[in-house]
């Protein structure tokens, strides 16, 4: 039976807390180097967190660091079990934009993501009342994931001067570290899955 | 070309090798037909096949995250000559995900044996259980072959929090238990965490040995988990525990089960 009880009101995930910090951090250290807001929304589709997404962030460093906080939604009926997932994200843009007619191509977006999914099965933690010390040695909650992908921005469009549209293929550490320890049957076609997503900057 | 283009390309490339375009969640379970019940599906074709005296039996398990492995462990079955099915003793998957069970059925359907199995403490984590249900069916489950009854079952009792109800040893009890006129005249326990392991429940261990020694018929109780051989001959008792490393350590048992006893072989690849 898949499961539909959920514990919202379980300690608040570590990647929300560790997003808040980074943010805050951040935005201390770095202060605000953009002439453009940093600040902006996303909506994702596939990627490890959820058949949709939504996700809030900014950007550092003149648009080369971004950091995001998503909510992920999967439906029993898309994913066989209601799954829902926090995450934070963080992407680095080390190319410049390049000029394609009136789009704007970032070729190169690449970075990691740690997802939460919320549920009494899953634990970010190995419980100490259940399992002797590192039994397991992995988080069932806590899901690593790193992408390559890339934007194009309808920055000097009229119609979408906010959005741009991003692409990535992405993999679990999960899949990853299989791959490196059976590189015969796995193969990169195996652990690899594409996200798609839209960017409005604020 | 220049650089962001070949990078455009080597995605391209990369995403067009996907099986699967898109991954919602780690956790998804998302089955294909051909992925789903099964345990009911190897039942269906062991009931075409006649047993013959001597029953043949491949045992193997945990091949979590061996997947190398488990493609020469497949490659060694097939070798073999008149199997009646295959066992995998549990820990099919490592982070109980449905993906690696896929990835392991796809290794295993090159099987020319049909293959049963049992799950496993790690088969149980995440929403694991979900997915063994859906994917094979039934934790608990039996079936007649021959002379022989083989009983499934779940006896990972620390993923319960030792609860003291599994493994179900009334259901075993019932199992074991032949009723008047039962055609098998012995029983095969088959389960994935031994009763004298510390992820047992340990205040079920004396009671599961009991109720295979009171049955009268129980002479072999298979496992896996320690990933590494073991033969225990019960004292005062006709019940050996036998269990079988991991496909890691490129090993499993080749057993063979007569009417009033049992070989089993311990086979390298």
């Amino acid at each position: 039976m898949p499961s539909n009880e959920y514990s919202f009101d379980m300690k608040p995930p570590i990647a929300f807390l560790t997003t808040a910090l980074f943010l805050q951090v951040s935005t201390y250290a770095l202060g605000q180097e953009n002439k453009e807001p940093p600040y902006h929304v996303k909506a994702q589709f596939a990627g490890d967190i959820g058949l949709v997404s939504v996700g809030a962030g900014r950007s550092f460093l003149r648009g080369k660091v971004e950091a995001d906080l998503f909510l992920g939604y999967l439906p029993e009926r898309v994913g066989g079990d209601r799954i829902v997932t926090a995450a934070v994200k963080a992407t680095c843009v080390p190319v410049k934009a390049l000029q394609v007619r009136s789009l704007d191509w970032q070729p190169l977006r690449t970075g990691l993501q740690a997802g939460h999914t919320f549920g009494r099965e899953y634990f970010a933690f190995e419980p100490q009342d259940k399992y002797p010390k590192s039994y397991y040695g992995f988080s069932t909650a806590i899901h690593l994931y790193s992408f390559i992908g890339g934007q194009v921005d309808f920055s000097r469009t009229k119609q979408l001067p906010r959005v741009g549209i991003y692409y990535e293929a992405g993999s679990s550490a999960e899949y990853l570290i299989s791959y490196a320890q059976n590189p015969r049957y796995l193969s990169p076609g195996k652990i690899f899955h594409l996200a798609l997503g839209v960017r409005m900057k604020l | 070309m220049h650089k962001p283009s070949c990078l455009l390309v080597v995605l391209l490339l990369l995403l067009s090798s996907c099986e699967e375009l898109f991954e919602y969640h780690p956790n998804q379970i998302r089955l294909d037909a051909h992925e789903k019940d099964l345990t009911a599906l190897h039942l269906a074709r062991i009931s075409t096949q006649s047993a013959g005296d001597t029953l043949r039996l491949l045992v193997m398990g945990d091949t979590q995250r061996f997947y190398d492995d488990a493609v020469d462990f497949v490659a060694k079955a097939n070798a073999f000559r008149d199997i009646d099915f295959v066992v995998h003793q549990g820990d099919i998957s490592d982070f109980g995900m449905a993906q690696e069970h896929k990835w392991v059925q796809d290794i295993l359907k090159q099987l020319k044996w049909p293959c049963l199995t049992v799950i496993g403490n790690h088969d149980l984590l995440a929403n694991g259980r979900n997915v063994y249900r859906e994917m094979y069916g039934a934790l608990n489950y039996a079936f007649v072959y021959g002379h022989t009854k083989f009983v499934f079952l779940d006896t990972n009792g620390r993923e319960y929090g030792f609860n003291g109800k599994v493994p179900d040893l009334g259901w075993l009890q019932e199992q074991v238990t032949p009723a008047p006129g039962a055609s098998w005249q012995q029983a095969v326990v088959i389960s994935h965490m031994p009763p004298f392991s510390s992820d047992f429940d340990s205040r079920l261990a004396l009671p599961f040995h009991q109720a295979l020694q009171q049955s009268g018929r129980v002479r072999l109780s298979l496992h896996g988990h320690d990933h590494n051989w073991n033969t225990v001959q019960a004292p005062d008792s006709p019940v050996t525990y036998h269990v079988t490393t991991t496909v890691k350590n490129r090993g499993f048992s080749f057993l063979q089960i007569w009417e009033d006893g049992f070989a089993i072989e311990r086979i390298q690849f």
